[in-house]
């Protein structure tokens, strides 16, 4: 052969190899270009790493977590991918158009895809088959999803105290941006709101205890939104650090009422605890207290001075070098110091896996798959939206890390 | 001219009509108030009986009521009858005294610009929200009392009994105090300025001094005017739910004399920091009816002192008849 | 001059009063002679309140009060005291408008005397009761002593003023318009009352009634702008003034 042609052929081979890791070989396998664009969901502008494909667009399943409320999980050895919400279960795969949602076989637009090893699923399959409305403005190319503002129905929430206060705060706010919604949300307390969903007289039960394994039978759908840690407190001062569930539980039932017994000076234990009817002091005696001393000699010591809020008691520990006290874990601050338990200190992780003894979950729960109004409520209290402005502004801790 | 009268007339009477139908809407209200209240009450007084006001240990009852799937309705409000009457009754009379002698120096010894600019002073401090003096409370008055009466000897020696934490009865009766004394002052101003000048010239024209004049003459022909103010802060005392709930210490614990001065230190729960405290809980039907009884006692303290402020003053009053 | 007039019970040297800077009254002398009846008559604004004030010190109260010269009460300056309440047990004052405190008729009389002095209630009563009937009034009140003093009418409540300032015994007592606020029979009532007094006593009244200046006193001292314009016995001056102002005056021209 000629010199020319053979350099010619060899510049095309070259470029031949070169291209062929720039395709995606299987239908769906490419690894595609991410464009930041934003989502308008329900009124809120979501920013969001898309791909598109044709008129489809993809996302991850982060943004279906985080606007949608979804749970979702990424097998990357079968390249299997699973996204639930409330009321529809989804089961894809990369590059397969076939999917099943609730068991029924449907087929999307294009398939999913990866970009690097995060998968992408079509926004628009998820969301209308899941009950919400997504529309692209034809000349803006502007995506909105309606999914929590055409919700109608009337909803019965009741249960823990402690997830009251949030729950009302969602609901009102559901309320006020649906119309013919109507959701009304009442206390009674852990027991009751389990109770109620079993019997049905509440849609949706909130729990801040467990649920038997006995009752699960019935509650078939025990959903966490969100996360509480008591953390015990005391003076920066103080030099004890850490303390034994067993101390920590004697100190609050007055047993052990020296400092020198755990280890610190030489001085009296002032405790401190919250008033009669507060969740914190029920999740103290509930968590610390029940285990050691059984629930009928759960209360806390008798002469513990009891605050009204959680900022007054942190407050109270702050000015006394003596004193011992509980809070939750939003509210503790520089003021205070938090001894670890069994060495473990609460944190964010500590709390989620559930190595910090004195952690919990917080749940709505349905007796069977919830549909219409009420599974849309849950979805809505576990999108970022709604994790931000009513569990991280009660001071708990969210069920993902929001920045 | 007839006709004028007669519409003159027609008017009156609608005008008259009207004020006695809200004068009448005002009396209403009143005994529903008080009907209200003693009915939800009602489950607590027929289950307590007379023990209502004679045992204590409220905050665990409360506790208890709360977490039972049972409605409970026995309670024992001694401790917080005893903390109400306790606090206020001493924040009254050293209120009196601050806000009394106040009042004469306003009135009688500043000279009038600066009166003028004291009493609107006064008004103003009486008008102040009391959640702004429990704050006070907590950040100044609690930590004032510690560093000052709070030992570590102290604390250890009661330790089994209560906590000694600045909190207290020695707390609630400062911040009320305060609280109080703007409202004494401010209308005992008032009281003993209007107190006619030719009252205060016959005296001072046979020789007394204005010392005297202030004992003898203005003080008691005020008289009326002062025990308002006195009556007024006693009531907005025993009311007081916020500021006390803050500083009070939270223990319905009644006042055992028998400690001498660490009966001021040790905790107590007055009546409205009770309801104050435990409203959240107010979604439970007992505990709901135990915050009503509260109320209900705090109507029935209310009204003893509005009967007997009467009662002294027109005992007072009666007195001018006595030859001296 | 005769012996009362010689050994004056108040008299008045070249007093000068003044409010700040404002200049009330001017070089005023007077001499108040012992048991006679004085009047200060003078258009409003004169200065013969100030004056008759100035005796009992009362205008000690007011701010900014300066007074220069002597007042003399039986050879002694009145001001050089500091407290001027020894002062006014010895001079009593009735008012223009009458001012019984709000107890009874009884209290009302017997409290200079408690404020000064120790002993039975029930001597202290007898004494009231005396002075009551000085007054012409113990008749009209002896059933309801015990009741309130407000319960009087006006022309009984200022002989009760004048009851009470009799109590102290004092020498002199000063009396500023006390009938202005009164109907003319307890004027009346109360001007004989006066002729009685000073008997015992020195009285010095402050009237815009002439006609009462002419009936009761002795002396009369013409106040106008904060000077004696004319002072003397009062038949000489109102039959005939030796100034035109006092004539203007007591002609009616003006008040």
């Amino acid at each position: 052969m000629k010199p020319k042609k053979i350099f010619a052929l060899t510049l095309v081979m070259v470029f031949a190899f070169l291209l062929i890791p720039a395709m995606n070989l299987s239908a769906s396998a490419t690894t595609a270009a991410t464009v930041k664009r934003t989502v308008n969901v329900d009124g809120f502008e979501i920013a969001t790493d898309t791909v598109t494909d044709g008129s489809t667009v993809l996302v991850p399943l982060k943004f279906l977590e985080e606007a949608v409320g979804a749970i979702t999980t990424y097998n990357p050895r079968s390249r299997s991918i699973s996204i639930r919400t409330a009321s529809f279960s989804f089961s894809m795969d990369i590059g397969q158009r076939s999917y099943t949602v609730n068991g029924q076989r449907r087929s999307m637009p294009v398939a999913p895809r990866l970009s690097g090893t995060v998968p992408y699923v079509p926004l628009v399959t998820v969301i209308r088959d899941i009950g919400g409305i997504f529309a692209t403005n034809p000349s803006t190319k502007n995506m909105t999803v309606t999914y929590f503002s055409n919700i109608s129905g009337n909803v019965v929430i009741t249960g823990s105290t402690t997830l009251y206060p949030f729950m009302v705060e969602a609901a009102d706010f559901l309320n006020e941006f649906n119309p013919n919604l109507n959701i009304t949300v009442a206390g009674g307390g852990s027991g009751a709101g389990q109770t109620g969903t079993i019997d049905g007289t509440n849609n949706i039960g909130m729990s801040s205890s467990t649920v038997s394994a006995d009752r699960q039978k019935q509650i078939r759908y025990i959903i966490p939104v969100a996360y509480d840690a008591i953390a015990i407190v005391i003076h920066p001062s103080n030099p004890v650090q850490n303390l034994t569930l067993a101390q920590a539980a004697a100190i609050f039932k007055g047993e052990i009422t020296n400092w020198n017994e755990v280890g610190g000076n030489n001085a009296p234990i002032i405790v401190h605890s919250r008033d009669a009817v507060s969740g914190t002091g029920v999740t103290v005696r509930e968590l610390l207290i029940r285990p050691f001393y059984g629930s009928d000699n759960d209360a806390i010591v008798e002469t513990a001075t009891p605050h009204v809020s959680n900022g007054l008691q942190r407050n109270a520990v702050a000015s006394d070098v003596n004193a011992v006290g509980f809070l939750s874990i939003g509210y503790v601050d520089s003021t205070v110091k938090f001894v670890s338990l069994n060495d473990i200190a609460p944190t964010f992780d500590t709390v989620i896996s559930g190595a910090y003894p004195l952690g919990r979950n917080l749940y709505l729960l349905s007796r069977s798959r919830p549909m219409g109004a009420s599974a849309r409520i849950i979805d809505f209290i576990r999108t970022n939206h709604a994790q931000q402005e009513f569990i991280a502004a009660a001071e708990f801790l969210t069920i993902r890390p929001i920045n | 001219m007839k006709k004028n009268s007669g519409k003159r007339k027609i008017s009156e009477k609608i005008s008259e009509t009207i004020m006695s139908a809200l004068a009448g809407i005002g009396v209403l209200a009143i005994l529903f108030i008080f009907v209200f209240v003693f009915l939800r009450a009602l489950p607590v007084f027929k289950e307590s009986g007379i023990g209502l006001f004679i045992s204590t240990g409220f905050e665990r009852q409360v506790v208890t009521a709360y977490g039972s799937a049972e409605p409970l309705y026995s309670f024992g409000l001694l401790g917080l009858i005893t903390g109400t009457l306790a606090t206020t009754t001493l924040a009254i009379v050293t209120a009196s005294l601050i806000g009394i002698g106040s009042a004469v120096v306003i009135s009688e010894f500043a000279p009038r610009p600066l009166a003028y600019s004291l009493t609107s002073l006064v008004r103003l401090l009486a008008s102040i929200p009391s959640v702004i003096f429990g704050l006070v409370g907590v950040i100044i008055v609690v930590p004032f009392i510690s560093s000052l009466f709070v030992t570590t000897e102290l604390q250890l020696q009661y330790l089994s009994r209560f906590q000694i934490t600045g909190r207290g009865l020695l707390a609630s009766v400062i911040v009320l105090t305060f609280m109080l004394v703007p409202t004494v002052t401010a209308l005992s101003a008032d009281a003993i300025a209007a107190v006619p000048k030719r009252f205060k010239e016959a005296g001072y024209a046979m020789g007394m001094t204005r010392f005297r004049v202030i004992l003898k003459i203005i003080l008691p022909t005020g008289r009326s005017g002062i025990i308002a103010s006195v009556i007024l802060a006693a009531g907005r005392g025993i009311g007081e739910a916020i500021a006390l709930a803050m500083v009070c210490g939270g223990i319905g614990l009644v006042p055992d004399l028998s400690l001498g001065f660490v009966t001021l230190l040790a905790p107590v729960l007055p009546l409205s920091a009770a309801i104050m405290v435990n409203s959240e809980g107010a979604g439970s039907q007992s505990v709901s009816a135990a915050l009503f009884a509260c109320a209900a006692v705090l109507l029935l303290i209310g009204t003893v002192l509005s009967i007997t402020a009467r009662a002294v003053n027109s005992y007072m009053r009666k007195k001018i008849g006595d030859a001296a | 001059m005769n012996e009362e007039e010689k050994n004056p019970a108040i008299k008045i040297e070249n007093v000068n009063i003044r409010y700040g800077d404002n200049r009330v009254l001017n070089d005023v002398s007077i001499d108040v002679p012992k048991n006679s009846i004085y009047a200060f008559i003078g258009p409003s604004g004169c200065g013969k309140t100030t004056m008759i004030r100035s005796i009992n010190r009362m205008n000690d109260f007011v701010a900014g009060f300066k007074l220069t010269g002597r007042v003399l009460l039986n050879g002694t300056d009145i001001y050089t005291d500091k407290k001027p309440q020894v002062l006014r047990k010895k001079i009593g004052m009735v008012f223009q408008q009458p001012n019984p405190l709000p107890v009874s008729i009884m209290q009302n009389m017997i409290l200079p005397l408690t404020e000064h002095y120790r002993g039975a209630i029930s001597h202290f009563r007898e004494l009231a009761e005396q002075k009551l009937k000085a007054c012409a009034l113990y008749g009209e009140v002896k059933d309801k002593l015990d009741k309130p003093a407000f319960e009087l009418s006006g022309g009984q409540q200022q002989r009760l003023c004048i009851a009470r300032a009799l109590m102290l015994e004092p020498s002199v007592i000063l009396f500023d318009e006390p009938c202005s606020a009164l109907d003319p029979i307890s004027t009346h009532t109360i001007e004989d009352l006066l002729i009685e007094l000073k008997k015992e006593r020195t009285i010095i009244i402050v009237t815009h009634n002439m006609e009462q200046a002419r009936r009761v006193s002795d002396y009369t001292a013409f106040f106008y702008n904060g000077v004696i314009a004319e002072a003397g016995q009062t038949n000489k001056l109102f039959f005939t003034p030796e100034t035109e102002l006092l004539e203007k005056y007591i002609t009616g021209k003006f008040s």
